[in-house]
């Protein structure tokens, strides 16, 4: 392959680059055993179940105006902006790597990332995601970090699960929307939900001490 | 809506199978998102036409990890039509006879109701049909 560098990397991160860079040739041991030969287009999810390790890539971008692969702009090749790229960094933030980690997969999410017709994570959604969290973090004695999903129409939820309770935060063009639920006695569930404005924080906040603190009540917000 | 496959009334004791993409998967608890179970129009298969592992199979991105198994009445039960809606064969996708809507606006409490509903019937991680 004319024009192609190699490196070789950890694919977590990069899954998402290479959607958005739209490399459409490659070789690889590993990609040649998932059925992909040169000149086809690399569809990066084939790859699951392949993330924590690490394998060799040769790319040809597909015009002169995609960046060439550069190891010392790993994430820059994602495309993010510099302020998201912020968001990542997880000694900054407070959260884990591996949240951060997840956060940059959700970030590099297409239109139809479900197989049907999912719209990307907004950014401005995660960030608000992430403030919320560093907020949460230092204002909460308990701290449990959540799972994070996208949702089908360009939002995001954060979850907490445990045998007895979940908690569901998402966030929506108005602000958060917040639905908790309890298996009660005979295992029969107890559904509750509240609504909040981006300036009404304490809700979530307190929402989320029903779960993480054990609150015998759903608060009354 | 395929034009040469009738579309048929589905009965409350039908069951619906469901994919359950990755992202909404969550692998220290083991719990699927209430986000899986959204959309005005939810798409499902009906087992009638299709298994667990058919409907696996159908998804061609590689990221699905489970497939959830939904009754019919139960969706019903939570303000949801349960319309079959076979699909014709396009550039992208095969015919599927066994194509079904769950149709109906899906509020939180709904979604986890859905969620709390259904049964994991596959997994990926095991590639086969668990019961």
């Amino acid at each position: 392959m004319s024009n192609a560098t190699s490196k070789d990397i950890p694919f977590g991160i990069e899954r998402g680059a290479f959607n958005f860079m739209g490399i459409q040739s490659f070789e690889s041991g590993l990609a040649a055993g998932q059925g992909f030969g040169l000149g086809q287009s690399l569809n990066c999810s084939r790859f699951r179940g392949r993330e924590e390790g690490n394998f060799r890539i040769e790319a040809r971008p597909m015009s002169a105006d995609f960046p060439l692969y550069n190891s010392e702009t790993s994430l820059s090749r994602l495309g993010l902006s510099a302020e998201l790229l912020f968001l990542y960094d997880s000694k900054r933030t407070g959260l884990s790597g591996r949240f951060s980690h997840r956060l940059v997969e959700l970030m590099t999410l297409q239109i139809g990332w479900d197989g049907e017709k999912a719209k990307s994570p907004k950014p401005e959604v995660l960030a608000r995601m992430v403030g919320f969290l560093m907020f949460l973090k230092r204002e909460t004695a308990v701290f449990l970090e959540p799972f994070l999903t996208p949702t089908v129409e360009g939002y995001a939820q954060l979850e907490w699960h445990d045998a007895q309770r979940d908690l569901d935060i998402e966030a929506t063009a108005q602000g958060w929307s917040i639905t908790g639920s309890e298996v009660r006695a005979g295992q029969s569930r107890d559904y509750f939900e509240a609504d909040a404005c981006s300036r009404e924080a304490y809700k979530i906040v307190e929402a989320y001490s029903w779960f993480a603190e054990r609150k015998l009540t759903w608060p009354m917000i | 809506m395929a034009d040469d496959l009738i579309p048929e009334e589905i009965g409350d004791s039908e069951t619906l199978l469901r994919r359950i993409h990755r992202h909404f998967f969550d692998p220290d608890s083991g719990r699927i998102s209430s986000g899986a179970f959204d959309g005005l129009e939810m798409s499902v298969n009906w087992d009638k036409y299709a298994n667990a592992a058919d409907t696996a199979a159908q998804d061609l991105t590689g990221n699905i990890l489970a497939v959830v198994a939904l009754s019919a009445g139960k969706c019903r039960h939570l303000e949801q039509e349960v319309q079959h809606d076979p699909t014709s064969e396009t550039a992208e996708a095969r015919a599927n006879q066994a194509h079904s809507l769950v149709r109906g606006k899906k509020s939180r409490p709904i979604k986890q109701k859905l969620r709390d509903a259904s049964t994991l019937v596959w997994q990926a991680e095991f590639g086969k049909t668990i019961c």
